[in-house]
């Protein structure tokens, strides 16, 4: 099991390399460059020249390259190239955020996801599940600046209940930030939460079929236990995937959402690094999302065998 | 009628309490401490994020309304682009005949936010290094004139200058123009200043913070210290309706440059008010005059009869402004603007026109367009009235940073719409734009007439005079200019009705000042 795990941990350092590398490249590709978008567009010449000097843009690409990945591994991550603020506590504080945003969406979404898909295969194909099916989808079809503006206009701005806009104070403690987040949670919910549900369904579905759980059924055990003792354990193995792709989506793609509630997540600093082509934030934040995918996914992996002792791993 | 009148309840409400509040203390006599009741409160506001915070190279609408916050200027412009000394921090100035030698006595006693005295080194050196080009700020072009800038004692700043210029106060009012502190050895992140707030703390792409600066020079007509608010926060949002329900919904006080399609809803809503100020931002569709086929007049002149304005105003920002006139020389001008009624559309004569220039079955245009509100809106408008007179127009839609991108489109395409922001006064936008060598002439159209009104208008010392040229300069444009101008867009600002004391403002709607703006209790 530990060496399964150092291999493990090994690939992510070499996926983060790689990402890092490839990411690297593609800023190289981006029209226009951070002097000129820091200076404007009716700075001169010089200044744009001077700016590029002083920032270090005009070394050969391979040295920039090294020079930010040597400071990121011994843990100095630069400097933004626009707001000359160290990158580090930026990055870490919107992910402190952006973590408080996904721990409430997945308490919604995951329970009540699997719940609803639960309920459908159980009467599947009947009126239950066609309607679960279609609401859950229409949801996951609808955009999140709709869902999110609907749910500022009813609850915030009709009802009053909940603030419309959620750009919470910096260094919030999760108490102070909890009504913040229950609007952009509950978009962000209402997109997730057809996945979970369509895959408990199949999965459990898939499970009903089966002749162990006829036999169950047959030697009398009491419903509930058959399904939490039985169905769910099986059913669950590929919700459990897609728990773990949703968190890293949670950390570094809720743009859209983050943008709709100005909520200060992970996910609208990297937009921003990226509209100003600001390099050590756009490095800086999509190493910490791909590590969190990676990580999330080896966490699927180890639950996924704790679950299934059949494909346990490790041996 | 009725707001009005219960507006003017409510302010002789406040000035009788106000008045009752302080009739026994003299507050002259009370130490600086002393604070009136409009003091206290922070004031939140949501607009996108800023860019650049040094002052030589701001750049964005966000960075200029950081920048005036937490410094001062030397010739402070009101709000109907007028130099006002008593916001500035000069208290007297003057120049010699030709309008060469600008001589500045500064007020004493002004404190820099970390203590420091503000003093003629500080001003020479904000100024030097905004026209030194080896800094290479955008400003470099304006300040080219400078020939030389000496403080020969603490307080006094003299600049000399290689040519008359009657405008050189509304030039020392541009935005970049903070005053800086001559020590500072980091722009970027030093923000010590003279202005009314100081920069607690900044959140790159989350919010800016500022607190009063208890130092201010500034006092209110009863002597009491300004600014009354006791704070700003500056929230960033990068979405305009997030912009509004945050206001909407309580967590910010205004907003400025609110999208016209979100004034109907505040309108309605008894807590918020929406103040408009005409300015004289507009949206240029200006015609490539060099080349075929609108280097013929009659061209221009056969799309300028086309073009319904009225209903392009109408459609493209609900009437939230006032038609133009094809001259980039609007009513936010007073005495400058040249009031002629508003031009008929006449297809019959766009069409003759067009036949007269060898086009009697139409013409086929490109118009390139930015992808920023509300210009897609007037291309598509215009796209419509052209068709009735025999113009096919093809819509180039691009993206601003495109736009005005590496290629330089707008200076390239043949016909373009190209924003243009308020300017202080009309010269800037002649020199800038229309003269024949200048530096954005985007039109490429170079008429000698234009350049002598233009040059003669720029160094003349008589305002009567002055008058005389611009409207001239108006008759021109008319006449065979290069632009068709559809409307001159207001500012708007959307403010909880308890905010009090906005003087909404014609210049650059950032420029709206927040030193005498108050809740009231």
């Amino acid at each position: 099991m530990a060496l399964y795990l150092l291999r493990r941990l090994g690939f992510i350092f070499l996926t983060l390399l790689l990402a890092s590398i490839i990411i690297f490249s593609i800023t190289q590709f981006l029209p226009g460059d951070v002097a000129q978008m820091v200076l404007g567009q009716f700075a001169t010449e010089v200044a744009i020249e001077n700016l590029r000097e002083e920032l270090g843009l005009n070394l050969p690409l391979h040295i920039q390259y090294l020079n930010w990945a040597a400071g990121f591994i011994t843990g100095d991550w630069g400097d933004s190239l626009v707001s000359r603020m160290p990158v580090q506590p930026m990055v870490m504080q919107r992910l402190g955020n952006s973590a408080m945003l996904a721990g409430v969406a997945i308490m919604i979404y995951v329970p009540l996801g699997i719940a609803l898909g639960v309920i459908a295969a159980l009467k599947r194909d009947r009126y239950p599940d066609q309607a679960i099916t279609a609401v859950s989808m229409a949801f996951v079809g609808l955009p999140e600046f709709v869902t999110g503006l609907l749910l500022i206009a009813i609850f915030a701005i009709g009802l009053g209940w909940l603030p419309a806009n959620s750009s919470i104070d910096p260094g919030s403690n999760f108490v102070q930030a909890f009504p913040y987040l229950i609007l952009p949670a509950i978009t962000v919910s209402l997109t997730g939460l057809g996945y979970i549900a369509r895959m408990t369904r199949s999965g459990t579905i898939d499970v009903l079929d089966t002749d162990y759980i006829r036999a169950a059924e047959l030697k009398g055990l009491p419903a509930a236990q058959v399904l939490l003792r039985h169905v769910l354990r099986n059913a669950l193995l590929p919700t459990v995937t897609v728990v773990a792709m949703g968190i890293g989506w949670l950390l570094g793609g809720l743009i859209v959402t983050e943008t709709v509630f100005g909520y200060p997540g992970l996910g609208r600093l990297l937009v921003y690094g990226i509209q100003r082509r600001d390099l050590p934030l756009i490095q800086a934040g999509s190493m910490i999302v791909v590590a969190v995918y990676s990580l999330s996914n080896l966490a699927a992996d180890i639950i996924y065998g704790l679950l299934n002792p059949r494909i346990r791993l490790g041996r | 009628m009725f707001k009005k009148i219960t507006l003017l309840l409510i302010l002789l409400l406040a000035a009788a309490l106000l008045l009752s509040g302080c009739g026994d203390t003299d507050p002259a006599e009370d130490a600086a401490e002393a604070l009136s009741p409009r003091h206290g409160g922070v004031l939140r506001n949501a607009y996108y994020a800023p860019t650049n915070l040094d002052p030589a190279f701001l750049g964005t609408i966000p960075d200029d309304h950081i920048g005036r916050q937490w410094s001062d200027f030397l010739v402070y412009i009101d709000e109907e682009n007028q130099p006002d000394i008593n916001r500035s921090v000069a208290e007297h100035w003057e120049s010699d005949d030709t309008a060469k030698v600008w001589t500045f006595k500064l007020r004493e006693g002004i404190l820099f936010h970390d203590g420091k005295e503000m003093t003629s080194i500080d001003v020479k050196f904000t100024f030097d290094r905004l026209r030194d080009p080896d800094v290479g700020a955008a400003t470099v072009g304006l300040y080219e004139n400078i020939e030389e800038i000496t403080a020969p004692d603490e307080y006094t700043v003299v600049f000399r200058l290689a040519e008359s210029n009657v405008d050189f106060l509304l030039d020392l009012g541009d935005y970049h123009a903070l005053i800086m502190d001559a020590d500072n050895e980091n722009f970027a992140t030093n923000w010590n200043g003279t202005g009314p707030f100081m920069i607690e703390r900044y959140e790159p792409e989350d919010r800016i913070i500022f607190t009063r600066n208890p130092n201010y020079w500034m006092t209110d007509d009863d002597g009491y210290p300004l600014p009354y608010l006791d704070g700003l926060e500056f929230i960033f949002l990068s979405d305009s309706s997030a912009q509004v329900e945050a206001l909407r919904g309580g967590q910010v006080d205004y907003l400025l440059y609110l999208p016209t399609e979100f004034v109907p809803l505040l309108e309605e809503d008894p807590d918020f008010v929406v103040y408009q100020k005409p300015s004289n931002l507009s949206y240029v569709l200006r015609m490539r005059s060099d080349r075929a086929p609108a280097d013929d007049v009659r061209v221009r002149q056969a799309l300028k009869a086309g073009t319904d304005r009225a209903a392009i105003l109408e459609a493209a920002v609900g009437g939230l402004g006032t038609t133009g006139r094809d001259t980039p020389i609007g009513p936010a001008y007073g005495d400058f603007y040249l009031d002629v009624p508003e031009p008929e559309r006449d297809v019959e004569r766009a069409k003759e026109l067009l036949a007269e220039a060898g086009y009697p079955d139409g013409l086929d245009i490109v118009l390139t367009t930015q992808e920023v509100s509300p210009v897609p809106a007037i291309a598509t408008i215009w796209q419509e009235q052209m068709k009735e007179i025999g113009v096919n127009v093809e819509i180039q839609l691009v993206p601003s940073e495109v736009y005005y991108g590496a290629d330089d489109m707008w200076l390239e395409a043949d016909f373009a719409i190209t924003d243009w922001a308020p300017r202080p006064s009309p010269q800037p936008y002649l020199a800038q734009a229309y003269m024949c060598d200048a530096p954005w002439n985007e039109s490429h159209w170079c008429d000698p007439e234009l350049d002598e009104l233009a040059r003669a208008a720029g160094s003349e010392l008589d305002y009567e005079e002055r008058v005389r040229l611009y409207h001239e300069i108006q008759e021109v444009f008319i006449e065979r200019g290069p632009v068709i101008i559809p409307f001159f867009v207001n500012n708007l600002w959307g403010a909880h009705v308890s905010l009090k004391n906005l003087q909404p403002t014609s210049a650059v709607g950032t420029s709206l000042d927040l030193r005498t703006v108050y809740f009231e209790q």
